[in-house]
């Protein structure tokens, strides 16, 4: 890439893909359906939804973490506790009592409470603003003018997000086990997750957007369009481009982008 | 606990809130036991052993199991949507042993009341209990399973207990007798 980064085009190419929805809209969507890792658990993550099948109305737990195979599990639960003889919101669990600190049917507390209603609500409303996100980046790449352009910086956008949502989400994780094992897990977990998906999809988007718009980028682009031109251009034998920097290429095929 | 047995039968739910079915022509009975020494959920090994021993003795043991080895069948989607995984095994068995792993199933979890056991009479053979009707049992759990199934053991909250419901009394004698008693 030659030259220095054109910040405000880049901005504009950005705001017209819909970044602001996007920005919010596609962490929360990240947050709420990918598996967040928890380092140093030999494999557990934290998850809104059960390992496996479960009944016709569903489970009484809203937050797991847990195994890939669900064999080893923690879970926030509410229902009849048998320890307490209660109804409550308690903590089950199952081959993680040495990582979290928990006995199966350990009472959650009123913080146990709220994050069980908070992962109930976050898990639905995550997924919903996951679609509206895919919707908007979708509908950007239709109405460009440069569609498959932006097709890849929509896909460079997700998946930096999805990466971004990893990484900060594992560390969130592990900073939210230092504070308090499993209630902390979670919260730091989504919480970082959330962060470092947003920071990923802007990341991710800006870069592309780079890539495309360099003049290596351009050269390819003119070459297929030699052998596969869009529809009202002429394909021109002309001499190969001078090089003169800048972030557009200059000369080349007749014909306009 | 010292003094308690393994498995303690009692004629209504540990739980006040649970809902028992109202399946004309069935009758239930609600298998308990004390918690585990360490912490984990799940039913004590000893509870393990006693229950899979009285169901092998009374019935053809039919439940869904993850796939280690041997033939699988594909499982519907309307159990998948709901995570089943998209193969499973069908085990019929009155093996003890083998009874004893319906406990613990990878993608069919009893403590999150994710396994469905049916009974059918002893002299069934196992080939004629089609996995069909288990699939179809595990769909629409608030229906009786049709004939030849006898009975239904499924978890309750958490796992930590479990529900017999029988359409056979005399299955249901034969269960609770192997357990070592009678509400």
């Amino acid at each position: 890439m030659g030259g220095g980064v054109d910040w405000e085009a880049a901005g504009d190419i950005i705001d017209a893909g819909g970044e602001i929805v996007g920005s919010v809209a596609v962490p929360a969507g990240m947050a709420s359906t990918v598996r967040i890792p928890v380092p140093g658990t030999k494999g557990l993550a934290i998850e809104l939804s059960p390992r496996g099948w479960t009944p016709k109305g569903g489970t009484t737990s809203t937050l797991f973490i847990q195994s890939l195979d669900g064999k080893r599990q923690l879970r926030l639960d509410y229902g009849f506790n048998k320890t307490t003889g209660a109804v409550d919101f308690h903590w089950n669990q199952k081959g993680v009592a040495d990582v979290f600190g928990k006995t199966d049917h350990t009472p959650a507390g009123r913080g146990g409470a709220a994050l069980y209603r908070g992962a109930r609500y976050f898990r639905y409303a995550g997924r919903a603003l996951m679609v509206v996100g895919a919707a908007t980046d979708a509908y950007s790449v239709v109405v460009s003018d440069r569609p498959f352009a932006q097709l890849m910086i929509v896909s460079g956008g997700w998946a930096a997000a999805w990466a971004g949502c990893k990484m900060f989400g594992a560390a969130g994780a592990a900073g939210g086990t230092a504070v308090e094992p499993g209630g902390g897990t979670a919260v730091g977990g989504i919480a970082g997750c959330f962060f470092g998906a947003a920071v990923g999809y802007w990341a991710g988007k800006t870069l592309v957007t780079m890539a495309v718009g360099s003049p290596d980028a351009e050269r390819v682009q003119r070459t297929v369009e030699e052998f596969h031109p869009p529809p009202g251009f002429e394909v021109v034998p002309v001499a190969p481009p001078s090089r003169r920097g800048g972030t557009t290429a200059g000369g080349g095929a007749t014909g306009a982008w | 606990m010292s003094g308690a047995p393994p498995v303690i039968i009692r004629a209504a739910a540990p739980d006040p809130t649970w809902r028992a079915p109202a399946w004309p022509g069935w009758s239930g009975a609600y298998l308990d036991w004390e918690p585990r020494d360490d912490g984990e959920a799940g039913l004590p090994d000893a509870a393990i052993q006693r229950l899979a021993a009285a169901l092998a003795a009374a019935a053809l043991v039919v439940f869904p199991a993850a796939v280690a080895a041997g033939p699988a069948t594909a499982v519907p989607w309307l159990l998948r949507r709901h995570g089943a995984p998209a193969r499973a095994r069908v085990v019929r068995s009155r093996d003890p042993g083998e009874i004893a792993t319906l406990f613990d199933q990878t993608g069919f979890d009893w403590t999150q009341r994710g396994q469905l056991v049916l009974l059918f009479d002893p002299a069934t053979p196992p080939a004629a209990v089609a996995p069909e009707l288990l699939f179809a049992a595990m769909a629409d759990p608030d229906s009786p399973p049709p004939a030849p199934c006898a009975g239904v053991l499924r978890p309750g909250t958490d796992g930590d207990f479990a529900e017999l419901l029988c359409r056979d009394a005399a299955l249901r004698e034969a269960v609770l007798r192997a357990l070592g008693g009678a509400p």
